[in-house]
């Protein structure tokens, strides 16, 4: 499933060229589109990385889990920190759980 | 594994009567990055730099925490005292058991605060880098993780921020930068740093908060916004002591990676305090902190995380006099409008030159670059400057 950006809280990285989840999208998917907002070129090529999800310095972008893992209001959102992520996991039932992950030792 | 000496000073019984320096030491002393603790009268004093530097010139001490009075109270002196020792400026810190803990909190609860406080200050410098070469005064990026977004660029208030040309990457210019920290705050990679302000540091310090008691609140206050909590010390009005303060240069400066690593430690709450909407002495640092908190707060609520978590209050300076214009002695030369870095003075339709006041942030350029001598600001007239230099000079 592609990511979905909220477009009110996009600011196209202040409209430069090259916003940076085009810069880490690993399929080369995202750019901007004419009204200078971020977009997915090709929704059936996402592979739900979630790069551009854990880049996104606005948190402007969500991304929807596949339907196999669950379907609408499930969702697994990342807090990036300097040395740590926080996930955020809500099942279909609603149920929240959160995981801190560390990612750099220091 | 850096070795950390930690000065605690009794302040003459200001700071020792509140707080209970034995169980301070015993509990700091078993902190992995402490050397060595002393207990000085004076930290300020000759005899108390006398005991500081013994302490310094102990082969295994590399960085120093000095827990005295606010650091815009004294602490200039002791950043003056890691010169001396040849130390860098970066691996010494004040922590404030003044203004913000002995003064403001009952016995028990004040020697609690000041443990949380010390071990924050020693995780601080125990990240401190020492920056050597590039100890010149300004924002440092780091081009290694950089990624030439250009968000500093579009955000510094000062232009201090331009690419360059060569390859892209954004470079700071040393003259210009005035080291509010804005870039920092806005770098959705958290690769710039001031050389006393890095995202690592604080980081680290949010570790020992989390585990207080709850609800234990961390406060990022700007500058203005410290000297407002150090008044409240001053008058002897008691808070609540589950905030651990932090001084960032600028509200600006908050990076929202630094909410991400407090949430995630598991703290309570961020508070951020600033000055009033337009009065922000950075120009634009408080506009750019409440959108940036905006926007955290939202993704709080969908992450079921309640948004008063984040929160902005404004406290500072509140509201400054305006500067006037005499109209009979302005020649209408127009160098005020050039020189307002906040664009305050207008023309009116009839060609008179006046200030804009709820723009007006009392800095006084107009009135320094005013030949005629037709500007002022109210409380700080020519007369009182002078009188203020003609009693220092009698004295």
């Amino acid at each position: 499933m592609p990511p979905k950006i909220n477009l009110t809280k996009c600011d196209g990285c202040k409209a430069e060229e090259e916003p940076l989840c085009e810069q880490v999208c690993p399929g080369d998917l995202m750019t901007l589109n004419e009204d200078g907002k971020a977009m997915c070129r090709d929704a059936g090529d996402c592979w739900d990385c979630m790069c551009c999800t854990k880049i996104c310095p606005q948190g402007a972008i969500e991304t929807r889990l596949p339907y196999q893992l669950g379907y609408y209001p499930a969702k697994l959102i990342p807090r990036v920190g300097t040395n740590k992520i926080m996930w955020t996991c809500v099942d279909i039932n609603g149920k929240v759980e959160r995981f801190v992950v560390k990612t750099r030792n220091d | 594994m850096s070795k950390v000496g930690v000065v605690l000073c009794r302040c003459n019984s200001h700071i020792d009567s509140t707080i209970d320096f034995n169980t301070l030491s015993e509990k700091i002393a078993k902190n992995k990055n402490v050397h060595a603790v002393i207990k000085v009268n004076m930290a300020c004093s000759p005899r108390g730099k006398e005991a500081i530097a013994e302490l310094a010139a102990q082969e295994e001490v590399d960085r120093l925490v000095v827990a005295a009075c606010s650091p815009l109270a004294k602490g200039a002196i002791f950043k003056v005292y890691a010169a001396d020792f040849h130390m860098p400026k970066q691996h010494m810190e004040v922590v404030n058991l003044r203004e913000q803990c002995a003064w403001v909190h009952d016995s028990e609860s004040a020697t609690k605060k000041a443990v949380i406080l010390l071990k924050m200050g020693v995780a601080r410098v125990a990240k401190s880098k020492d920056v050597g070469n590039w100890n010149l005064n300004c924002a440092h990026i780091n081009e290694i993780k950089c990624d030439k977004c250009k968000r500093c660029v579009e955000e510094c208030p000062n232009n201090a921020i331009s690419l360059r040309e060569k390859d892209g990457y954004p470079q700071v210019n040393p003259d210009l930068c005035q080291k509010c920290g804005i870039c920092v705050g806005g770098c959705p990679l958290g690769v710039i740093s001031l050389p006393e302000f890095r995202l690592e540091e604080i980081s680290a310090m949010l570790k020992p908060v989390a585990k207080a008691d709850s609800p234990a609140v961390v406060g990022m206050f700007c500058e203005f916004a410290y000297e407002e909590a150090d008044v409240m010390g001053q008058v002897g009005e008691k808070y609540s002591p589950n905030i651990y303060i932090i001084k960032v240069p600028c509200t600006g400066a908050v990076n929202m990676i630094m909410v991400n690593d407090a949430i995630a430690e598991g703290l309570d709450g961020i508070l951020v305090a600033g000055c009033n909407a337009s009065q922000c002495q950075r120009r634009k640092g408080n506009e750019l902190a409440t959108c940036r908190i905006e926007n955290c707060q939202q993704s709080l609520e969908e992450e079921f995380l309640e948004k008063e978590r984040l929160t902005y209050i404004s406290l500072g300076e509140g509201f400054v006099a305006p500067a006037g214009i005499a109209q009979e002695r302005c020649t209408g030369c127009g160098q005020c409008l050039e020189v307002c870095p906040y664009g305050a003075i207008q023309v009116s339709p009839d060609g008179k030159y006046e200030v804009y006041s709820s723009a007006c942030r009392g800095c006084g350029n107009c009135a320094g670059v005013c030949r005629p001598g037709a500007i002022e600001l109210p409380n700080w007239s020519d007369e009182k400057i002078l009188a203020a230099l003609d009693s220092i000079l009698a004295g």
